[in-house]
């Protein structure tokens, strides 16, 4: 029962506009990836969790339809929801199916083909994963609009400016150009990202993740089965989820996100971190918009109440800073398939644990530790994972 | 006719689906039709539990603090505190047809409410003071909640 659960394999699709593909070839593309590096058959798979937030491509089940491409039928298998984290809540309903006993071998596989439909139609299936009736329908907010609003009240109270935020843009996009599978493989200039036009004021379109079809799969085991398979298997020592109220209004402020904080507390305590800056070598945040990476280094206490800005203003968030985030592109610039996304930051921090990853956008790997911090909506749901080598 | 398409970004092809889906919904109210007749009035209330004392806003029917179905409705002060806002420049489908909108958050007695706000965005100061009024919205004619700076 109280047995350890490893990753032994991932994979990923490229993300981008990836209209060269199907739903089901979109899958395809990090399911046979994951699988490859696992060396599991499909035969050994025990069920399957896939995690899609759906509405943006027309299909309105897509755990069944998937299942019998990848010819994993008659594996048991179900479809996660839970906004932007359901690819770290796959990862957790995963985790906790070895864990129980209940499987030794579950792969999970996240996908979101957004491209499928229009602008409009995916800035309004976006904001409806806030509060509809209370907050969407009247009042028209939107993703953006949601950040916005911790945006300038953070630049209020804590004295940052639009151009500081920017330069979370600038190092995502700089780590970005250097992943071959990121949807915007170019490095941005500070003057590009505040010369942006405004979609959601003070936030600008270069404050902002893409839409992205993207796809990603880890394949996890119980701990007898991890050498079985693989030589580096990545343990995950801490996986801890919290929410909070998804109506602004609902919000003690608008300065943090109450859950990831929360989330990260239990993660902490579960792995036995103390200090994150001490143990962690590499971080994927969750910058669905520049404000959003700010205050993850504070929720994760990377940095005090107030001093995430700094931690950017002195670029401490690159490789040779204090703690290196998002050396994949972040979902600024690898892109933000958003029931993907979890999954995509566990395929990431394996092949950064590994050493596999691009040399220049390599963190060096001193205490084998890696963190995914993974926020869905406007934080109504936060998830935490800490991996690690040993 | 195009049957297969072409996306000039990528060179994959598509076909644009013939079928088109409009989701309508007709969305229950429940015990909260006091709140909507008090819009229709030009008055905002909260609920308030009885029994422990927690004030809802939005509000709610039954208190999810204590587990009370015992609530009384209150009347929010008019006069309240910018606490943030931000201006809507790209507009989901729904709003695709209004003007850039301002949306802020204001504090009236400690009670967080979500509107419009009717200003230009650089006169704009969060902690600045605001006035609520309940306005009529074109073209669908629903009520909604307006902050003005005072």
């Amino acid at each position: 029962m109280c047995r350890n659960v490893a990753v032994i394999g991932v994979g990923s699709s490229k993300y981008g506009r990836r209209t060269d593909v199907s739903f089901m070839e979109l899958a395809w593309e990090a399911y046979k990836e994951a699988l490859d590096n696992s060396g599991v058959s499909p035969g050994d798979i025990e069920y399957v969790v896939y995690t899609s937030v759906g509405g943006y491509s027309p299909e309105g089940s897509p755990a069944g339809i998937l299942n019998e491409y990848l010819e994993l039928n008659p594996k048991g298998t179900s479809r996660i929801e839970a906004a932007c984290t359901s690819g770290s809540a796959g990862i957790f309903f995963a985790y906790n199916l070895i864990k129980s006993g209940y499987a030794d071998i579950v792969l999970v596989l996240g996908i979101e083909k957004m491209m499928e439909s229009s602008t409009p139609q995916t800035l309004e299936l976006l904001a409806r994963l806030g509060n509809y009736f209370w907050e969407v329908r009247d009042y028209g907010i939107t993703f953006p609009g949601y950040y916005a609003l911790f945006m300038n009240r953070y630049m209020a109270v804590y004295n940052a400016s639009e151009e500081d935020f920017c330069k979370v843009a600038v190092k995502n996009h700089y780590y970005g150009a250097r992943n071959p599978k990121a949807q915007y493989r170019r490095e941005i200039s500070l003057e590009d990202c505040i010369n942006s036009r405004y979609i959601a004021r003070p936030i600008k379109l270069f404050d902002c993740s893409p839409i992205t079809d993207g796809s990603a799969a880890a394949i996890l085991v119980g701990e007898e089965y991890a050498s079985k398979y693989s030589d580096s298997p990545i343990w995950i020592k801490g996986i801890a989820s919290a929410s909070a109220s998804a109506l602004l209004t609902g919000r003690e402020d608008y300065l943090s996100i109450p859950s990831a904080y929360e989330a990260a507390k239990k993660a902490y305590k579960m792995a036995g971190v103390d200090d994150p800056l001490k143990y962690i070598d590499v971080a994927e945040v969750h910058d669905c918009f520049t404000i959003a990476e700010v205050m993850a280094y504070e929720d994760l206490q990377f940095a005090e109440r107030g001093k995430g800005i700094e931690l950017i203003r002195e670029e401490q968030t690159y490789i040779g800073g204090k703690i290196p985030v998002n050396l994949s592109g972040g979902l600024k610039s690898k892109g933000h398939p958003i029931g993907a996304t979890g999954v995509g930051m566990i395929a990431e921090l394996v092949k950064q644990l590994r050493g596999e990853v691009e040399r220049d956008r390599q963190a060096p790997i001193k205490n084998g530790c890696a963190l995914a911090h993974n926020v869905g909506g406007i934080g109504q749901y936060a998830y935490i994972t800490i991996l690690s080598l040993k | 006719m195009d049957y297969i398409k072409v996306d000039n970004k990528t060179g994959g092809k598509y076909i644009e689906d013939y079928r088109k889906l409009t989701l309508e919904y007709s969305i229950s109210v429940g015990g909260l039709e006091k709140y909507f007749e008090g819009l229709k009035n030009g008055v905002l209330y909260a609920s308030k539990c009885k029994s422990c004392g927690s004030i809802y806003y939005p509000p709610r029917s039954s208190c999810g603090k204590c587990g009370s179905s015992d609530i009384v409705w209150i009347e929010l002060g008019k006069e309240g505190t910018l606490l943030t806002f931000t201006e809507i420049n790209v507009k989901p489908a729904t709003h695709s047809h209004y003007d850039d909108y301002i949306i802020g958050i204001g504090s009236f007695n400690g009670v967080k409410v979500l509107g419009l706000v009717e200003a230009k965005y650089d006169e704009l100061k969060i902690g600045m003071k605001i006035r609520y009024e309940i306005v009529v919205r074109e073209p669908e004619n629903y009520y909604i909640i307006v902050f003005t700076p005072i």
